[in-house]
């Protein structure tokens, strides 16, 4: 258990980059999980655990003794004890040694286009037993907010203003804020002064504010955006230094739309999220990224394809530890056997 | 109701855990500081059912709103572990961290509406978050314990009762740190298809973990040597420390971990 404590440490204190420089190069701490030392001591640790667990399991039928004896604090111990040392060998036997029968694949997939191949780990195109075809990405977000940017030291103001619609006012640093006019899809064609609605790819969010500094007399009014690809960015002029601007506005959650076919007739349409991946058969498709410079324009979105044919057992394992840990918490304290008062010992030799 | 009904239910609530922590002290019995907590407690669920209903939705999305949870579930553990063991100072403890959260959300109404990334909208974030806290704060406790034991001016040998209050301390501790590294598995699975990734924040967790499992795997032999197992509760808790914030600062840790925020 030292020797796994000591190993720990040191891979947090290792830079994970895979070097091949120097002391830790060498040793193979720079790729710790890959490592010669790690895994052999690993390896010690779970043969130790494992006689452990085999032994521990084998006495957990004394407990029947303990159970009519009247006690309850020690077989529920002995119970969470099993369990630890059981679910943790399971989990570190299935969740670590069985990581190598996991199977990864990436797979970027454009709105429309049917893809049935994947960018392995090496970097080399492989086939998936499936196709995926992107119906659709979108793009929640949370709305815009109007922070103050000091130009000279490029320090954007803690205090912002969230836009969520017009007529919203607040009070940002020295200035109050007004939004006058608020559009969540706009664009300002070349030449023109002002914003217009438009639902055209590269939309971006527009805000008309006004801002009046009642400390110094002073109102200033003007369009401010986030900008996109297709539209420049706007900042409404304070001072000489301060400006308004908007930040692209935060994600709160992106969708992917797909359609999952296999090539034995099965069709099945999901709707993957972040925390909510679809499952086809033995694989979860998990929502890894999409184009961020495009924004919720993205027509790309970074789906992971992966199997894991230890899952259900590692779940059961962790729940296992839980329940444990939960044991362990109400069996905590009191005394233990050796702890045992001298009265009670007395009794049991005269029966 | 809104936020701005926050600052009587807050302060209600703070009231009666303080009274409930004092209580813990005056009386010999359980439950009335059990009680008074509990009644803190309930009338901070008002609060957020009521917030949740004109929310129409869980108030689990902002900074603020997750904070409403910590308040809630420290507490809640404070009373579990004070009804169980009877350690008057546990109720103090807690209700302490959960007003100082409670202030928090009204000096710093600004992060009220402060956004939660998509990774972060999981039913596993605010059980994780606040299971660690309830971890680390046991796990103070026992540290702050354990160095008065070992450094008091009376040099006295400590004894069995005191023994196994750490002992109960470490326990328990142990037990929520292993549900924080549990449900962190469950909910990584589930944002990434990994259940660990050895991110420095998690290899930091793990060297904590193992730390205090030592202590608890210790032999009868070491543990007379008082030394043994205060200095590795020390010496766990400077790795809990390292976890917590200390890979923030950890050059092997720049950029490499999506827990540094």
């Amino acid at each position: 258990m030292v020797s796994v404590l000591v190993m720990t440490i040191v891979y947090g204190l290792v830079r994970q980059d895979g070097s091949h420089d120097g002391l830790t190069g060498v040793l193979g701490f720079t790729r710790m999980s890959s490592s010669w030392p790690f895994c052999l001591i690993l390896f010690h640790f779970m043969t130790s655990l494992g006689i452990r667990s085999v032994s521990e399991a084998a006495s957990i039928v004394h407990i029947g003794r303990h159970c009519r004896n009247g006690s309850w604090r020690f077989p529920l111990r002995s119970i969470a004890r099993t369990a630890a040392h059981i679910s943790l060998y399971v989990l570190i036997f299935a969740g670590m040694f069985g990581s190598g029968d996991k199977t990864v694949c990436r797979v970027t997939a454009r709105t429309g286009v049917p893809v049935g191949m994947h960018a392995s780990m090496d970097g080399e195109a492989a086939g998936l037993p499936f196709t995926i075809l992107l119906r659709e990405f979108s793009m929640d977000e949370y709305p815009p907010e109007l922070h103050l940017l000091d130009t000279a030291g490029n320090i954007a103001s803690e205090e912002y203003l969230s836009v969520t619609g017009e007529g919203v006012c607040g009070v940002v640093g020295e200035w109050g804020l007004y939004v006058d006019r608020y559009m969540d899809m706009a664009g300002r064609m070349p030449g023109d002064t002002a914003y217009r609605a438009m639902r055209h790819v590269g939309a971006v969010p527009a805000v008309y504010v006004v801002a009046e500094n009642k400390a110094i007399g002073e109102r200033r009014s003007g369009w401010v955006s986030c900008g996109s690809r297709i539209f420049r960015a706007s900042f409404l002029g304070l001072d000489g230094e301060t400006v308004i601007f908007m930040p692209p506005p935060e994600a709160r959650g992106y969708l992917s739309r797909i359609t999952v076919a296999d090539g034995k007739g099965r069709t099945e349409d999901f709707d993957v999220e972040v925390n909510h991946p679809a499952r086809f058969g033995s694989w979860r498709i998990y929502q890894t990224g999409y184009d961020t410079s495009a924004g919720k324009w993205s027509s790309v979105s970074v789906l992971e394809c992966v199997r894991d044919p230890w899952y259900w057992l590692v779940h059961a394992a962790l729940w296992v530890m839980l329940a444990s840990g939960l044991l362990m918490f109400l069996a905590s304290g009191g005394r233990d056997k050796a702890d045992v008062p001298v009265e009670k010992a007395e009794r049991r030799e005269v029966r | 109701m809104n936020w701005s009904h926050f600052i009587f239910y807050g302060a209600v609530s703070a009231l009666l855990w303080i009274a409930g922590a004092a209580a813990a002290y005056r009386s010999r019995k359980v439950w009335p500081a059990a009680v008074l907590s509990a009644c803190g407690c309930a009338v901070f669920m008002v609060f957020i059912t009521g917030l949740w209903l004109s929310l129409e939705r869980p108030p689990m999305r902002t900074v603020g709103e997750t904070r409403l949870w910590y308040s809630f579930f420290v507490s809640v553990a404070g009373i579990a572990v004070f009804a169980r063991w009877r350690y008057r100072w546990i109720l103090l403890f807690s209700s302490i961290m959960s007003t100082v959260f409670v202030c928090i959300n009204i000096f710093r109404p600004e992060i009220h509406d402060k956004t939660l990334m998509p990774a972060l909208q999981s039913v596993w974030f605010i059980p994780h978050v606040t299971v660690y806290m309830v971890a680390y704060a046991l796990l103070g406790a026992v540290t702050l314990f354990a160095l008065y034991l070992w450094l008091r001016p009376s040099r006295r040998i400590p004894s069995g009762r005191e023994m196994r209050m750490c002992d109960t301390l470490v326990r328990v501790g142990w037990a929520f740190l292993s549900a924080g590294m549990v449900m962190g598995a469950l909910w990584a699975k589930q944002a990434w298809g990994d259940w660990w990734s050895w991110d420095p924040k998690e290899t930091w967790a793990a060297a904590t973990w193992l730390s205090y499992l030592l202590y608890m795997h210790l032999p009868p032999t070491l543990r007379r040597d008082r030394n043994v197992p205060f200095a590795l509760l020390v010496f766990s808790f400077l790795l809990l420390q390292m976890c917590w914030y200390g890979i923030n600062f950890l050059p092997s840790a720049q950029g490499a971990s999506v827990h540094t925020y």
